[in-house]
């Protein structure tokens, strides 16, 4: 969430405490700061006084961004739902552990217990640590304003820089969190923050595995908290795939990857490319050759 | 904006501008001195407080956010006895943190004690990491809180078996 | 003030009172120029703004006969230097006031690095020296390197502010976290044209790595006391975060050429050292900063032929001050890796080049033990952490070519070796520090030193000390701090050493109040003062330190190339440290300069770096090395400082383990990951 700049000292802070409330006060106050747990927006402040310039409007109240629902094939989370309540709440353990692990490395305990899930999507400047692992997990949301409703697979609300969009009346209401489609994961990020270090790296990946056959596989990058990278195409190339692969095959889906992230993103250091060329050729290698997990 | 909310125990009502960083209102209008404000950028963890007996940075929590809910901080909970219980560990030890970190430490090492996270080096490293100080040892803090958790873990035990015991 | 009681005034941050003002400065945006106009709005009520014109000619302090300005007059030295100086009732009418006051400047063109003005630059001090036994040796120096060390802050919680409050009859009351509170006394005389009986400096509480602040809290005393005299009111100034971390005093950065050359038996022929310090817009302590590198650069190798050229020069950054180790970390960085290099170059052992070269005479003469303390810690290193063994498997991969399997772990491990020079007594006795102790009749002990104890532990090892000699119970035993004209200490209490400086002078006031009772009876008070310049006359040669605290470090590093990151595995540092009174409290001190060692080794900002202004950041415990801390003690050894050396040793181990690792020859801090991994430095 952007927050705005600007001369006024004192904030008008409105508290709604039901979904229809808030949706109506952010149709009535165009520029309005939507303010779930506020980690993001005041971390970009570091004077004693924060200054907003424009309405806040608190999602913290709101009835029905704070609930935890278990479905049959997925787990549904209120966006005002904080990390720290995902990690405690009683459906967790339910959830794909990839996913809990990446809440895990956000921040600190004192961050996960104020920082929500909506609001760690909803952050423009950086793409924050979960985006990845949610996008991954096929997971969806439900966005709404206050005259319609848009649900539907993460990835279809983001941009070309993989930053989530939102119009400029609409407030994420709830995030979906698919269950029990994978069996193999894995998860590694660099020591270091994502707001502030110069060299963060972050890699996620899900598979469905039977015996030695890929049925689907999803893996996908965080390079500096500013770039989500996702190569389809050599997603799809491996589904169908026998593990271990041979050597010629993994120097042809090397040789694939490779072309496709040449010059994306755009400046990036060559070390850096490495390390993503570097991750996938582990993955392939050994990540997806070991036995499926039991979820 | 009225804020009306439990501070250490008791009822509070006051009238304040709602953004005001809730470590400055602890510490400004309530005189509450010991939690510290440093960073203002929640990375430090000196201004660590009980927010409904979850650790959160009060300089990232806004005024408007405290209405309804019960905030302990160091004074509040050096009253409790598992206050007294840590810091007999931490005299034992002659651990002796500054008065910046050591509410950060103390309320990392009771948030761990009330998780559901394994008791492990990794984890208890990982519930501690969100404190910057360098006043003590890391080594000595991480020795200290495995023996806090490992007092804990016998204490509970122990009541557990007396609880069935009177069964 | 009696500091056993524990009555210390709360932290500045922490001092309110009824109508009291806020302050804070307007700072300068710009680096370097002139200040075209000032405009200042229609001020609220209780609202004043303080410029250069206000305080006239005493716009400045005075530090080590060096004259600092308070606030920019006409021109702005440094981006962040003070313009401005604003008074408000409150924290939010201080901000409104700050963002409407519009001040204009004409900047001068920036250099896009402090290391690029060589020919342009101002020197303020300068110092060469020349040695040759026999006949010049002839020839081009077989290896040159060049060095440099960005400058240093380092981690402290607490921001430096002052709180003057303002009594009946002008008197006030200044409450400052100082490592000089003598100099904060004087300062805020001259400026407020004072009398001594009606300037009352209070220590507050500062954290305990509240270090390298020597004269600036003078400078905010000063302001702030001036604002509080002529408004008749109580008046806290105290830094915000970011202002402390970008603004305040910092290690200076440095630039190295050293050049040498060897004979066939290992030993160095010719060694030339040329370095510049930068010292930011000031630093009244450039001529100790030369000196003691100077002093470091004679004494540490021997050479047939050692020629020095050092200087200090301003630079448009903001200004430095004493950090720990003074200058000596800066040169130990450029003299390590030279050495480290040489090594490399002539494909010898690192540890058996230094036992070849280092100059064990002098060592030798200064160690009470008479022995030859290098060879020794470097033997005990060597088998402690097998270093000759690894040393030699690691370079045997550093020259095979780059790895093929992203899996595969480089390993490095660099070696280093340096000594701490302890309480400073340059000018002989300019920089003094005193204790004076007194027995009553009721056998009650009376300590007054002028030194800060920065911990209860350090309180606590200064009475054990006392209670020991003569025999009382540490119940009897008060301590407390002076800064009065009347005693003899006239220094930053830094640069005493702290704990162990004082702490001799204090057993030295003990053992002479013990043989006074022996032979006089104790019916009368005794009382006697030692001054840090009595303990020089241990020493047959007359250096510029009361001590010196020999080490070595290994750092041991793992490159990851799947993750492209850099691992610090081990920190291991031996230390000949004469007598430990606790080692858990020392093994802490050093710790802990260990980690902030690092920190200015591999920080990813500067505070150039102003476009990404995340703030100073302590690692989390999770990013913690394994470290291993040796102490070779002496029973019949005295105390020696042993907080400062890590920041001497720690960054020339560690950039020669990463440039073994990734077989580089890297010159300059901080190693980030570009710099590992990148292209830019020199391959070997």
């Amino acid at each position: 969430m952007n927050a705005a700049h600007g001369n006024n000292r004192l904030s008008l802070v409105f508290t709604p405490e039901h979904l229809g409330e808030a949706l109506s006060l952010y149709a009535r106050n165009p520029g309005a700061i939507l303010y779930a747990g506020g980690t993001a927006l005041l971390s970009k402040q570091s004077g004693r006084l924060p200054i907003f310039g424009a309405p806040l409007i608190s999602l913290k109240r709101v009835e029905e961004l704070g609930t935890i629902r278990r479905y049959e094939n997925f787990i549904e989370f209120g966006a005002a739902v904080t990390l720290g309540e995902i990690l405690r709440c009683r459906e967790s353990r339910f959830l794909p552990p990839v996913f809990k692990t990446a809440v895990r490395e956000v921040g600190t305990p004192a961050v996960r217990n104020t920082a929500t899930i909506g609001g760690h999507l909803a952050v423009t400047e950086r793409r924050l640590l979960l985006l990845p692992v949610l996008l991954i997990l096929d997971a969806a949301v439900e966005i709404r304003s206050q005259t319609a409703t848009r649900s539907g697979e993460i990835k279809r609300f983001l941009d070309e820089k993989n930053g989530f969009v939102l119009h400029p009346d609409e407030i994420i209401t709830k995030i979906r969190i698919p269950t029990g489609r994978f069996n193999l994961w894995g998860f590694s990020a660099l020591p270091g923050s994502v707001i502030r270090s110069q060299d963060f790296f972050m890699t996620c990946f899900v598979a469905r595995k039977n015996r030695f056959l890929i049925e689907k596989i999803n893996f996908a990058f965080n390079i500096d908290g500013r770039h989500i990278l996702r190569i389809k195409q050599s997603e799809d190339r491996l589904i169908g795939k026998k593990f271990p692969l041979s050597a010629a095959e993994i120097r042809e889906e090397m040789r694939f990857f490779t072309s496709r992230i040449d010059g994306e993103p755009a400046g990036l250091p060559l070390y850096k490319k490495d390390r993503i060329v570097n991750y996938f050729r582990l993955m392939l290698t050994q990540e997806l050759t070991k036995s499926e997990l039991i979820e | 904006m009225i804020i009306r909310f439990k501070l250490n125990g008791e009822e509070k009502i006051i009238d304040i501008p709602a953004t005001k960083r809730a470590i400055d209102l602890l510490r400004e209008n309530f005189g509450l001195l010991k939690n510290k404000a440093s960073c203002y950028q929640g990375a430090c963890g000196n201004c660590s407080v009980l927010i409904d007996d979850r650790i959160v940075s009060s300089c990232s929590v806004l005024a408007f956010d405290l209405r309804g809910r019960s905030v302990v901080t160091a004074e509040g909970f050096m009253k409790t006895e598992e206050y007294q219980r840590i810091n007999h560990l931490f005299q034992k030890n002659q651990y002796d943190p500054c008065d910046f970190c050591r509410w950060g430490k103390i309320f990392a090492i009771h948030e761990f004690l009330h998780s559901e996270e394994r008791v492990d080096g990794s984890a208890l490293t990982h519930a501690l990491k969100g404190n910057q100080c360098n006043c003590t040892s890391p080594t000595l803090l991480l020795s200290v809180a495995e023996q806090i958790v490992e007092a804990e873990r016998k204490m509970n035990a122990g009541r557990q078996h007396e609880r069935s015991a009177r069964k | 003030m009696n500091i056993d009681s524990g009555d210390y005034p709360y932290y500045v941050s922490d001092i309110r009172r009824e109508e009291m003002l806020y302050a804070c400065f307007l700072r300068s945006h710009i680096t370097e120029g002139r200040i075209q106009s000032v405009k200042i709005p229609q001020l609220p009520e209780n609202v004043s703004v303080f410029s250069a014109k206000d305080f006239g000619k005493k716009n400045f302090i005075t530090v080590n006969d060096m004259k600092i300005p308070l606030l920019a007059d006409k021109e702005v030295r440094y981006r962040g230097e003070p313009v401005l100086l604003i008074t408000a009732p409150s924290k939010e009418t201080l901000k409104s006031v700050c963002e409407s006051v519009e001040i204009e400047y004409k900047e001068k063109e920036m250099l896009e690095s402090i290391f690029s003005d060589l020919n342009g630059k101002t020197v303020i001090y300068k110092t060469s020296f020349s040695q040759a036994a026999g006949e010049q040796p002839d020839g081009d120096p077989e290896i040159i390197g060049s060095f440099n060390t960005p400058v240093q802050e380092h981690f402290y919680p607490d921001s430096q502010g002052v709180f003057i409050e303002y009594g009946p009859s002008s008197k006030l009351k200044v409450i400052v976290s100082s490592e000089w509170p003598k100099h904060v006394k004087r300062t805020v005389m001259h400026i407020t044209d004072l009398p001594s009986e009606k300037v009352f400096v209070l220590l507050a509480k500062s954290s305990p790595s509240f270090d390298g602040k020597i004269w600036q809290p003078s400078v905010l005393a000063a302001i702030a006391s001036f604002a509080s005299l002529r408004l008749k009111k109580s008046v806290k100034l105290v830094l915000s975060k970011k202002e402390d971390i970008l603004y305040s005093g910092k290690r200076a950065a440095s630039l190295f050429f050293i050049d040498g050359s060897t004979e066939e038996t290992l030993k160095l022929k010719t060694l030339n050292f040329s370095f510049t310090y930068y010292c930011g817009a000031c630093f009244p302590f450039a001529k100790e900063m030369v000196e003691t590198a100077a002093f470091g650069a004679r004494y540490f190798y021997n050479a047939r032929s050692v020629k020095i050229r050092g200087e200090a020069c301003v630079s448009n950054t903001p200004p430095t001050d004493f950090f720990s180790g003074i200058s000596l970390p800066q040169f130990f960085f450029a003299a390590e890796m030279f050495i480290n290099r040489l090594a490399k170059q002539k494909e010898v052992s690192p540890l058996e080049l230094r036992l070849a070269n280092i100059n064990h005479a002098f060592f030798r003469s200064i160690n009470y033990e008479k022995k030859d303390i290098f060879p020794i810690l470097l033997a005990e290193l060597n088998n402690r952490c097998d270093f000759t063994r690894k040393h030699a498997a690691y370079e045997h991969m550093r020259k095979r070519s780059a790895p093929s399997f992203p899996g595969l772990v480089i390993r490095g491990i660099g070696l280093s070796s340096a000594f701490q020079a302890n309480g400073l007594n340059m000018h002989r006795g300019r920089f003094n520090q005193a204790v004076r102790m007194s027995l009553t009749p009721e056998n009650i002990v009376k300590v007054n030193v002028a030194s800060i104890p920065n911990s209860k532990r350090t309180r606590q090892i200064w009475k054990e000390s006392v209670s020991e000699i003569l025999n009382i119970s540490p119940r009897n035993i008060t301590l407390s701090y002076s800064f009065s004209d009347d005693t003899a200490a006239n220094g930053p209490t830094l640069l005493s050493g702290n704990i162990s400086t004082i702490n001799r002078l204090i057993k030295l006031c003990a053992e002479e109040i013990r043989a006074k009772a022996e032979t006089h009876g104790r019916e009368q008070t005794i009382t006697v003062e030692k001054v840090s310049s009595d303990l020089l006359s241990r020493n047959k040669k007359k250096f510029l330190y009361t001590s010196v605290t020999c080490a070595a470090a290994v750092a041991e590093v793992s490159l990851r190339f799947l993750t492209m990151e850099l691992i610090i595995d081990k920190i291991t540092m031996i230390l000949d440290c004469g007598y430990i009174n606790n080692e858990a409290v020392a093994r802490q001190k050093i710790e802990n300069a260990v980690i902030q060692s690092i920190l200015w080794a591999t920080r990813d900002e500067s505070y150039r770096n102003l476009v990404s202004e995340s703030l100073f950041c302590y690692p989390g415990i999770d990013r913690i090395p394994e470290i291993e801390i040796i102490f070779r003690c002496s029973e019949n050894g005295f105390e020696k400082g042993i907080g400062e050396i890590a920041y001497s040793l720690i960054p020339a181990a560690l950039l020669t383990a990463v440039g073994q690792a990734v077989n580089k020859d890297l010159k300059e801090m901080p190693i980030i990951n570009e710099r590992i991994f990148g292209p830019g430095e020199t391959q070997s």
